[in-house]
């Protein structure tokens, strides 16, 4: 790396200014690129996730001799997890291969799983809630919904932000995939069968889109 | 208004980019900083004892899969001190750019 300043030179208040910002810029284009390939990483997985539940939901639906489809039920609960176990290995892999270059400090790996953590338990603290109150909701809605929540709280708490840009990102994305939600929620008027048909296709539409576009966009800004 | 001076410890080449690189990363492997900012093992290894002495850094011995690698990793008070000498750079630099034809 060439430096500004060589050894015993006299160090100025503006060469040690660029210095400075010569030793953040190092790494900051890397960061900022693998940052915007994770969201584009969760672009794709969080449609999947989605796309596969609608999947089952048409199987178990299927009229069937004996309980054969309706079997597939059980699977609800847990069709998210490969999807997911995908997005976290991908993940990894990426960042793993980031810190051959940049190290990484131990707190930043644990931020990406609280991530998941807090996006994961507002969708099912929402469906447990659902449950206990025994309100009609369309399933897919209320995922978009907490995604977006998640996504605004991960931002708000600064956890996985490289810079203000990135954080902006996070909570600018969550809101959209949250008014999606609401809005689509609203103009449907309640109709749950409608509702659940349409969210079929503007959940996982706009997942993808905001996540991968987002990631696309910080991706162009490294 | 008197400038504040700058820390000396801080305020020299190598031992400014030694700090810039653990401030941003908080730790790094000795031979990583020492390619990373282009320096030779002795020079890297005076200058981060000369900031371990004033206790802005930690010097560590770690166990890695390739063996006992030596660590540098910045202090609170390393930290704390980095943070000052960055709001004294500011004191320097934003006289000049409200006067332009001050001298440098």
């Amino acid at each position: 790396m060439d430096a500004n300043v060589h050894e015993g030179e006299r160090l100025t208040p503006h060469a040690a200014v660029a210095e400075i910002r010569r030793i953040e810029g190092l790494h900051g284009a890397l960061a900022r690129r693998a940052s915007g390939l994770t969201w584009m990483i969760w672009g794709i997985v969080a449609p999947a996730i989605f796309v596969s539940y609608a999947l089952l939901g048409i199987l178990v639906g299927f009229p069937s001799d004996g309980d054969g489809y309706h079997a597939l039920r059980v699977l609800f609960p847990v069709l998210w997890a490969p999807w997911a176990a995908i997005g976290l290995v991908a993940t990894a892999t990426l960042w793993r291969s980031v810190g051959l270059v940049i190290p990484r400090r131990s707190a930043q790996r644990w931020e990406g799983v609280l991530t998941g953590a807090i996006i994961v338990g507002i969708v099912f603290t929402g469906f447990a809630a659902i449950a206990v109150a025994k309100v009609p909701v369309a399933e897919f809605a209320w995922v978009l919904m907490a995604q977006g929540i998640g996504v605004v709280t991960v931002g708000l708490l600064g956890l996985n932000c490289n810079d203000a840009t990135e954080r902006r990102l996070w909570i600018l994305g969550g809101i959209l995939l949250a008014a999606v939600a609401l809005v689509g929620s609203l103009l449907l008027g309640g109709d749950i069968l409608l509702a659940r048909q349409w969210f079929t296709l503007i959940s996982p539409l706009t997942s993808g889109l905001v996540l991968f576009g987002g990631g696309l966009y910080l991706t162009a800004r490294a | 208004m008197a400038l504040p001076s700058l820390d000396p410890v801080i305020h020299q080449a190598t031992r400014l980019r030694i700090m810039a690189l653990l401030f941003r990363n908080r730790a790094a492997a000795f031979t990583w900083a020492r390619d990373t900012l282009g320096l030779t093992d002795g020079n890297l290894d005076t200058h981060s004892k000369r900031l371990e002495q004033a206790g802005y850094i930690r010097r560590g011995r770690v166990l890695t899969t390739g063996g006992f690698q030596v660590r540098l990793r910045i202090t609170p008070e390393g930290d704390a001190a980095f943070r000052a000498y960055l709001d004294g750079l500011k004191a320097y630099l934003v006289p000049e750019a409200a006067d332009p034809t001050s001298d440098g």
